[in-house]
């Protein structure tokens, strides 16, 4: 299908069009409750209502497909014996509108978790067939973007269409068949790309990815040597309070728990959101923990998104939304981390390689040991 | 760098040196020119990088029941009241805790500088100007009066120049004046706040930041939130399973929740939990004429039960 162009006065009779067969969801800044600004993210909107397309929403479009309380089974035991029921069915057609190339991203880089061949998680799949994502290209990027610097771009082609903002226009492509028909759903709104509009289009994109700042971050192998680096990640996790805020607001994350509701004859199975940042995540059956502490959590988040993710599927486990950033309650800057984790790993000797710990150095702040006695500010008093 | 800043990092080279503290915990500056971030100084270099300004949101009390060093810690005087909390509590060790109260002018409110200035993730520079806080966004240069964008507490403070500390620097400040606004209507009932946190704790995430945030919230990864063995939220997670959280962790900081708003900063969604603290904190007043974070001595009511409490609930 040739490129086409729709003129932001028509934007909203095709976003209602596309309302007539499927729910649509869209950028929108959260309701005043007369205290707080609350978050932005994408709701669900009915006919006549204009997105907020400038948005770069607070919460990610992540819940809408890989879904935090996804029903995996109900079972049911009785004289005749188990009866199992898979949890995923038809489900209604669903478009996300208006989302940014890193989120969308985001969805290939979960794909390779839920969707690999050999154990693809039929709840997800199903979400995932059915939902169309219309993409939007960054005009600008903020303060805290910094997908360039992981294997993204502002302008990355990764859904079914794809849109430029060219002012007083969109500039529109479909990517796939199901991206087409979206489009031939607007008919005469659309017509089709000229020459000028196909420059300005190419204008338009190389202004943005040429204004993108770029850092390189530690390969994979280099950050697996800072493995048992313990000072590196206790002082980098010193401030950390192990809060879930960076992976619940993360588009990439999908750590998950497996939770079974209801009796022993009759129930539901979920598949529910997790954070490597809870203590529970990692504590076994039996009460064994590996990772009490937070400073290791907070190594096997960033491990996990820098190095396992890149060994095991060949892409950073992050597409640099910079939510994480902007929603941390202490600052933590994951950009900083990166920067911090090249400077240690690189061959210019900097001050850190000295600062190794020695056995007998003193235990930190986060090196957490909750039934220790100990000499400092913290821990239970007799 | 201000007069106290310098008195703020000499302060913490002596402490450090003189082996008062084998780390002091202070505020530095941050990716972002309205938010301050927690900085842990345990060598005296480290101490250039500690700084007060009213972007010092964060309650650093919160981390003192998991230190396992000597430590110093400066102090917001208001905050002051977490430590006596936790010291009320016996959680922490006052023998091994060296107190620094830095005279404060009032602390922003991120929900009120952002619905006065715009999207604050964006700002690139922000300070005070005389009464003024300065915003800038991308070109645009918003100016709003100090008074209007600092926290709600900040109006009525009563710790311009004192609190509970080893020793206090800075200079005595002016106190702050200015009208507190709520959204919460003189006659709301049972029905309006069910109606108001509903729709609230539609976007919660359950990602715990208001607990992880709070000084009082100590028990931390033991939290009965996240009890696989006795379900007090259920695995769906919609309004009612975060007020179930909420009002559940209201409950059980009642009497000891200084009402400092750690736990509302915290939120990645903005949801403004003070609102729930503070209805708590009205109730405790009432039924054990007590305020948390003001005496060491004194355990908090919930801990304890008296005869005269009963005949004061009029049972």
């Amino acid at each position: 299908m040739a490129a086409k162009v729709i003129s932001v006065g028509n934007l909203q009779a095709w976003i209602d069009k596309l309302i007539e067969n499927s729910k649509v969801f869209a950028p929108m800044a959260s309701t005043p409750n007369g205290k707080s600004p609350g978050a932005s993210s994408f709701a669900q909107i009915t006919a006549g209502t204009m997105p907020e397309l400038k948005i770069r929403t607070d919460i990610p479009p992540k819940g809408l497909i890989f879904k935090r309380v996804e029903l995996l089974l109900t079972y049911e035991y009785d004289e005749d014996g188990l009866k199992i029921v898979q949890g995923c069915g038809k489900l209604p057609k669903k478009i996300i509108f208006g989302i940014r190339p890193c989120d969308a991203r985001a969805f290939e880089i979960i794909d390779k978790v839920f969707l690999d061949p050999a154990a693809p998680e039929c709840g997800y799949a199903a979400e995932r067939d059915n939902t169309a994502l219309i993409m939007l290209a960054c005009k600008e990027s903020g303060i805290t973007c910094f997908c360039t610097s992981v294997g993204g771009s502002p302008v990355d082609k990764t859904g079914d269409v794809w849109m430029v903002d060219l002012g007083d226009r969109y500039y529109v492509e479909a990517l796939t068949p199901v991206g087409e028909e979206l489009v031939l759903v607007g008919g005469d709104l659309f017509t089709n790309a000229s020459q000028e509009d196909e420059e300005e289009q190419k204008q338009a994109v190389d202004r943005i990815d040429s204004a993108s700042t770029e850092f390189s971050i530690p390969s994979a192998k280099d950050l697996s040597s800072l493995f048992y680096n313990d000072l590196f990640w206790q002082s980098q996790a010193d401030k950390c309070l192990s809060c879930g805020a960076c992976t619940f607001l993360c588009p990439t994350c999908h750590c998950f728990d497996v939770e079974d509701e209801g009796s022993i004859n009759k129930g539901n199975r979920y598949r529910t959101w997790d954070s490597c940042m809870f203590s529970r995540f990692t504590r076994a059956a039996g009460g064994h923990n590996p990772r009490v502490e937070h400073w290791k959590r907070l190594r096997q988040r960033m491990m996990h998104k820098f190095s396992y993710f890149i060994e095991n599927s060949g892409v950073a486990g992050c597409v640099g939304c910079g939510r994480c950033i902007r929603s941390c309650p202490v600052a933590f800057d994951i950009r900083e981390f990166l920067r911090d984790a090249v400077a240690i790993v690189s061959p210019s000797p900097i001050d850190f390689v000295d600062k190794l710990p020695n056995e007998g150095d003193k235990l930190r702040s986060c090196d957490i040991k909750p039934k220790e006695e100990t000499h400092g500010t913290g821990g239970e008093l007799k | 760098m201000d007069k106290l800043e310098v008195q703020l990092r000499e302060k913490a080279i002596e402490l450090l040196e003189s082996g008062e503290a084998d780390v002091v915990i202070g505020w530095g500056k941050s990716w972002n020119p309205t938010k301050a971030t927690p900085v842990f100084a345990r060598e005296g270099q480290e101490a250039s990088k500690l700084i007060f300004s009213p972007f010092c949101m964060n309650n650093l009390a919160v981390y003192l029941p998991r230190l396992r060093e000597k430590a110093a810690i400066f102090t917001k005087p208001c905050e002051a009241g977490s430590i006596v909390s936790l010291l009320a509590e016996g959680k922490i060790n006052r023998d091994n805790l060296y107190i620094v109260g830095v005279a404060c002018r009032g602390i922003i409110d991120p929900a009120k500088l952002e619905l006065a200035s715009g999207d604050i993730n964006e700002a690139t520079e922000a300070y005070l100007d005389g009464a003024d806080m300065v915003v800038k966004i991308g070109d645009e240069e918003k100016r709003t009066a100090f008074s209007e964008v600092v926290l709600d507490q900040c109006l009525v403070c009563n710790y311009h120049d004192r609190t509970f500390c080893d020793e206090m620097i800075g200079d005595p400040v002016q106190p702050l004046t200015g009208e507190e606004k709520s959204p919460v209507p003189e006659d709301a009932d049972a029905a309006w706040w069910r109606k108001f946190w509903m729709k609230e704790f539609e976007r919660c995430t359950r990602c715990y930041a208001c607990r992880e945030a709070c000084p009082a919230c100590y028990c931390r990864d033991s939290c009965s939130a996240q009890s696989h063995r006795e379900k007090w939220t259920g695995t769906k997670q919609g309004p009612e399973e975060a007020l179930m959280f909420h009002a559940l962790r209201a409950m059980h900081v009642a009497g000891r929740c200084i009402e400092c708003g750690a736990c509302e900063r915290a939120c990645p969604v903005e949801i403004p939990l003070t609102l729930l603290h503070k209805q708590v904190g009205k109730a405790v007043k009432k039924l054990f004429d007590f305020k948390a974070g003001e005496s060491v001595d004194e355990r908090p009511p919930l801990e304890t039960f008296s005869k005269e409490e009963l005949e004061r609930s009029g049972r």
